[in-house]
């Protein structure tokens, strides 16, 4: 009785975030409400429990990441880039799509995707006005470019970070393992985009003169403040790479590194918590106390158990298994939720029968599909929802389909070559 | 004294009136804002210039005001452009609801400084027994009339 009420809550919470019909945050309390009304998880199991609790690592992560942004974007440093980027390719279409589409994902790569989406999206408003060109498609390249350089390092997208603490994955973990594959789709993403958006790349001599115009050092508000913005980034990431070897969780040097941020680049304290997405934050400890409300009546253990049976020890279908799911499933609904409650499943199933997971396959493949595969429809992931947001306040709405019909060729296209990359580093 | 006597039969618009037209009016005649009426001239909103030289600026400049600065001088200047292509209906779409602001006919001067007060504003629409606008009142209308009877 209590199992199937406590998935009958959580399938009512899914269903809810699906369809959009509530704001996800309320979902997802009112789920919470429920599986502590009816007594299934308690305060010891959702808030001191490491099975069955929230994981606060994740939620002081995100926190501290969020501080580190809001700080850099103080700076103007990314203005500066994306500008500068612009006139290095003296307003040519294609590579202003190239070097803006790096930039975001390289960006991604280190900071949240809807923060980079939420940056760049207006410089590149600016410089397409310049150029006389339609913005719709360099957006949409930059936001599927923000979800693949995402998927490259623990802190580039929000399941990574939630992956990373349940499978005690570091920064550098997800770097040397999705870093190269990541690079590979992401050349291949750029060679698409040539054919893909080729109706976009119209040149105008005059209108590309108009954007040597921009002065990008004016972007700047403070050099002093940049400097130091920067030597804070280049300490947060110098302590992600080096965290195993100084024993530190990497909730605690994004903490340190927000901290910094906020001494570094002094500016009024509302104006910093403005960044944070509160929201954000308490929708992740609702989904952690929810899916902890699925471990503790069993369900996790029992989904498990059957996957564990279905795949027959066969790592090569409990990899492709995941990686399709993964895409298909990270396509229709958002894929934080998704891999929060995938996650403790896949844990279950490398415990099950270890010889599934050589070389953290099965994590890496829950990664790589819940991340490229978030690209596939307009509603896949967060980003993608702020990016057509900010089209339409534009005045460049973008439509489902429209959205869709680019996002679903390169997820395809990336997720597939996944398959070769994983067989041969970690199945052959 | 009652906001009748004080209100003046300028700043209405119409909205289909262009935003451009609009702002050329408020420089030519030196308004603070102007009210847009419907066809059966009822109040609809308060457009103040403040929100019109908004209206001027990008988007996206709105969103990351820093980019304003990377701007050349000569683009800059061109601000105006930005209007050329907008009615008064299309921004009453966007604005917030809350931005009209009336007071009755009879609203004795203190009613109508309080109202000003109360949303920060400068100029206000007078509507009629009927509900119909019948002009406006600026701020330096009430502070005159305040101090033409002290």
């Amino acid at each position: 009785m209590t199992t199937a009420l406590a998935v009958g809550i959580f399938l009512v919470v899914y269903v809810l975030i699906a369809t959009e019909r509530v704001p996800r945050v309320v979902a997802v309390l009112g789920g919470v409400a429920g599986v502590f009304a009816v007594g299934i998880v308690g305060a010891q199991e959702s808030f001191y429990s490491e099975e069955t609790g929230i994981d606060w690592n994740v939620i002081f992560l995100l926190l501290g990441m969020m501080l580190v942004v809001a700080g850099l974007r103080r700076t103007g440093l990314f203005e500066f880039m994306a500008i500068w980027s612009a006139k290095r390719t003296r307003g040519r279409p294609y590579p202003l799509l190239v070097l803006l589409t790096t930039l975001t994902a390289v960006a991604s790569a280190m900071l949240d995707n809807v923060t980079t989406v939420l940056l760049v999206a207006p410089v590149t408003l600016l410089v397409c006005s310049r150029l006389k060109l339609n913005p719709i498609p360099f957006l949409i390249a930059e936001v599927l470019a923000s979800n693949i350089g995402g998927a490259s390092t623990l802190v580039g997208d929000p399941p990574n970070i939630i992956i990373g603490s349940r499978a005690d994955l570091s920064f550098v973990d997800f770097l040397v393992n999705l870093g190269p594959i990541i690079l590979i789709a992401m050349v291949a993403f750029l060679l698409l985009s040539r054919w893909v958006f080729r109706d976009a790349f119209t040149y105008d001599a005059d209108a590309a003169h108009s954007v040597m115009q921009l002065d990008e050092r004016e972007a700047i508000a403070d050099p002093k403040l940049l400097v130091r913005g920067l030597v804070v980034l280049v300490f947060v990431l110098i302590g992600f790479v080096l965290q195993r070897t100084l024993g530190i969780d990497p909730s605690i040097v994004a903490l340190l590194g927000g901290g910094a941020m906020m001494l570094a680049v002094p500016g009024p304290t509302e104006e910093y918590m403005k960044h944070v997405e509160w929201e954000t934050l308490v929708f992740f400890m609702g989904l952690f106390v929810l899916v902890g409300a699925l471990v503790q009546v069993g369900a996790i253990d029992t989904l498990a158990t059957a996957l564990t049976d279905a795949v027959d020890g066969d790592p090569v279908a409990a990899t492709f298994g995941i990686l399709f799911g993964s895409a298909a499933l990270s396509a229709i609904v958002d894929n934080i939720p998704y891999v929060a409650t995938m996650s403790p499943v896949v844990e279950q199933l490398a415990a099950n029968d270890p010889s599934l997971n050589p070389g953290n396959v099965l994590w890496w493949s829950l990664a790589l599909g819940a991340d490229l595969g978030g690209n596939a429809t307009a509603i896949g992931a967060s980003a993608n929802v702020v990016v057509i947001g900010i089209a339409k306040r534009y005045g460049y709405p973008i439509s489902f389909w429209q959205f869709t019909r680019y996002g679903l060729l390169v997820t395809v296209v990336t997720v597939v070559m996944c398959v070769p990359y994983l067989w041969l580093r970690y199945l052959a | 004294m009652i906001a009748e006597q004080l209100a003046q039969p300028v700043g209405l618009t119409k909205t289909t009136d262009s935003v451009l037209d609009v702002a050329r009016r408020m420089v030519n005649e030196g308004l603070p804002a102007v009210a847009v009426v419907a066809d059966d001239g009822q109040p609809l909103a308060v457009l103040p210039v403040w929100q019109v030289v908004g209206l001027a600026v990008p988007t996206y400049i709105k969103d990351d005001p820093s980019l304003a600065r990377v701007v050349d001088e000569a683009s800059a200047d061109r601000l105006i452009e930005g209007l050329a292509t907008l009615t008064v209906q299309g921004v009453l779409d966007d604005a917030e609801p809350d931005l009209l602001g009336t007071v009755p006919y009879n609203a004795t001067l203190l009613q109508v400084a309080s109202r000003m007060s109360e949303l920060r504003v400068s100029f206000l629409v007078v509507a009629g027994p009927d509900g119909k606008a019948l002009g406006t009142i600026t701020a330096q209308a009430v502070l005159g009339a305040s101090m033409s009877q002290a």
